[in-house]
């Protein structure tokens, strides 16, 4: 049984309290966090108030899926008047007026929430090691980072400070630091989850997306927060049941292996690894076929373009003038917006601003965002030729393991070129979920990727859900 | 190639200030970053403004209706200077 359809059972049957339950994660979280650096704020206050009122709400006979669970969020998700920094200077103190859609919608459930979780600045990165505050540690050890930029929420999940967790995910940023801390995550299809109050990166691109310890998990997190919502136009109206194929057998569907994602870059013992789950899958009774995306090498460039473009434009927002930090000293109202940003954003969102606004600019616009735009397009074209030829895509999540903290840190372009295998789902808007394959030799876990067409999520956790609960590790 | 002129005219495009030191860290490192992004030209793809693909999908837009907003208080508490109902900043004209 998943973890959450356990405490489910156990607080339905009145086993625990979710009062109960809260305190326990709560302690563990003021055990781990000191060292682990997974949650910015810690909400105890809130987290015990909305497990009184679960109590209440079970006492008198009620159910939900997530009624009195205590859940991490990732700290660019609103939560009304709670601190939600986005892991930036500039965010520090800043408050809420308004619930995100997600928890909006979690309130009706009844979720409870222990905090919100250390991730990249603005979610920029793919380690967790460009927040402002103090930096999160993988918790397998070996002082590697987490992942990013969800990297608090993959901790808070893999060190049982919670049971699951949100991220978000605008280019492989909910899956691969669940693929560096052993659990599972999940991004939608695009449009799925309500994107509002969620601080934007990159529009096109974002979506809020589950971690949890398993794909069944996910399933149930993102049936309580998908839908259209009035205040996200890019939301679908389109109804899916995540868990809904969950048990069905998977003999004689089709496997897509795309011969680009096991080329150049791509760690020995990852492969291994993943290539074992194909093996798994095909004794399972899949048929496995060769698929290809040949325009996979203009991935990481035309994500990094539209994805800083898009941020250029979104966090011109952040002046000093209405929330956030403000520089002290300046003398005219230019001075101030200039002073605040420079002194407001980290080393990684400055470069990303200045990388967006070079490729929206008059004179590259042509050669940069509108090829980008060109490049996403073909993605989607050849998204669409494979998923006529398979029901999903296996690919690995990350090209390598967790790697040492403060290594790549200087080096954007190798950081950048890690999120090959990630980046393209977001590109299609397509669902994909990680879960864990195997471990290396020094025991840091492998995450496997499954990808499959827009709005057939369930068809990914179907996948996930019945390799977890049958591949031996 | 990125050069230090091209950046101080980004530096004014995004509001941001960098000082000489950082102007050199990010003219090598843009140009670094920029090597990366130039593969993108090696890509025959046109793109189609037809395409109904490529635009994120619409779906059902919601009709344009004022509503007031009950918590004005919490927005202006959220301003690092507010006088009244007012967010200070410096003078705009002389």
């Amino acid at each position: 049984m998943s973890k959450l359809l356990d405490l489910r059972k156990q607080l339905d049957n009145k086993e625990i309290s979710s009062v109960e339950l809260t305190k326990g994660y709560l302690k563990t979280i003021s055990e781990k966090n000191d060292k682990l650096n997974a949650f910015i704020t810690v909400t105890e206050e809130l987290a015990l108030k909305g497990a009184e009122e679960a109590d209440r709400r079970i006492a008198e006979g009620e159910t939900a899926p997530l009624l009195g669970i205590p859940l991490a969020i990732k700290d660019n998700i609103c939560i009304k008047n709670e601190r939600t920094t986005c892991a930036s200077k500039i965010l520090e103190n800043f408050k809420p007026t308004y619930n995100a859609t997600v928890i909006e919608k979690l309130n009706m459930d009844g979720a409870v929430y222990l905090g919100k979780t250390n991730m990249d600045e603005f979610a920029m990165g793919g380690s967790s090691q460009t927040t402002y505050f103090n930096k999160p540690v993988n918790p397998y050890g070996k002082n590697c980072v987490p992942g990013g930029s969800s990297g608090g929420s993959a901790i808070a999940v893999a060190a049982d400070m919670c049971p699951a967790a949100l991220g978000s995910d605008t280019g492989g940023s909910v899956r691969q630091p669940a693929a560096f801390c052993g659990v599972t995550g999940m991004k939608p299809t695009y449009g799925t989850v309500s994107r509002y109050g969620l601080v934007a990166f990159a529009s096109s691109l974002d979506q809020i997306g589950p971690i949890a310890e398993s794909a069944e998990d996910c399933g149930l997190i993102l049936n309580a927060i998908s839908g259209k919502d009035a205040h996200d136009q890019t939301s679908r109206n389109v109804k899916i049941d995540f868990n809904g194929l969950v048990g069905q057998d998977i003999k004689g569907l089709k496997i897509g292996i795309p011969k680009e994602f096991f080329g150049e870059g791509i760690d020995e013992e990852v492969k291994d690894a993943v290539m074992k789950a194909v093996d798994f899958y095909r004794n399972a009774g899949c048929e496995i076929i060769e698929v290809s995306m040949p325009t996979l090498k203009y991935a990481v460039s035309a994500y990094y373009l539209l994805a800083c473009a898009e941020a250029s434009s979104n966090l011109a927002r952040f002046d000093g003038v209405r929330y956030g930090f403000r520089a002290d000293g300046a003398e005219t109202y230019e001075e101030l917006i200039r002073m605040t940003r420079s002194q407001g954003f980290g080393e990684e969102v400055k470069r990303r601003i200045l990388l967006g606004t070079y490729a929206l600019s008059s004179g590259y616009y042509d050669a940069y965002y509108k090829k980008a735009l060109a490049v996403r397009q073909q993605f989607k074209r050849e998204y669409n030729e494979i998923f006529e030829k398979c029901d999903v895509m296996l690919t690995p999540t990350a090209p390598t393991v967790a790697y040492k903290i403060n290594e790549n840190v200087d080096d954007p372009v190798k950081m950048y070129l890690a999120d090959i295998c990630t980046v393209t789902a977001n590109i299609g808007g397509v669902p994909a979920i990680n879960t864990t394959c195997g471990f290396n030799k020094d025991g840091m876990p492998i995450g496997l990727s499954l990808t499959a067409k827009q709005f057939d999520d369930a068809r990914a956790i179907q996948f996930a859900d019945f390799f977890e609960k049958n591949f031996k590790k | 190639m990125i050069t230090k002129e091209d950046l101080k005219m980004l530096c004014d495009l995004s509001r941001l200030d960098l000082s000489e030191e950082e102007l050199e860290f990010y003219e090598k490192s843009m140009q670094d970053v920029m090597g990366l992004m130039d593969t993108i030209g090696e890509s025959d793809f046109t793109y189609n403004n037809k395409d109904m693909e490529n635009a994120v999908s619409f779906s059902e837009l919601r009709a344009d209706e004022v509503s007031t907003y009950e918590n004005m208080r919490g927005i202006l508490n959220n301003g690092p200077e507010v006088d009244d109902d007012q967010f200070v900043v410096p003078k705009v004209i002389d």
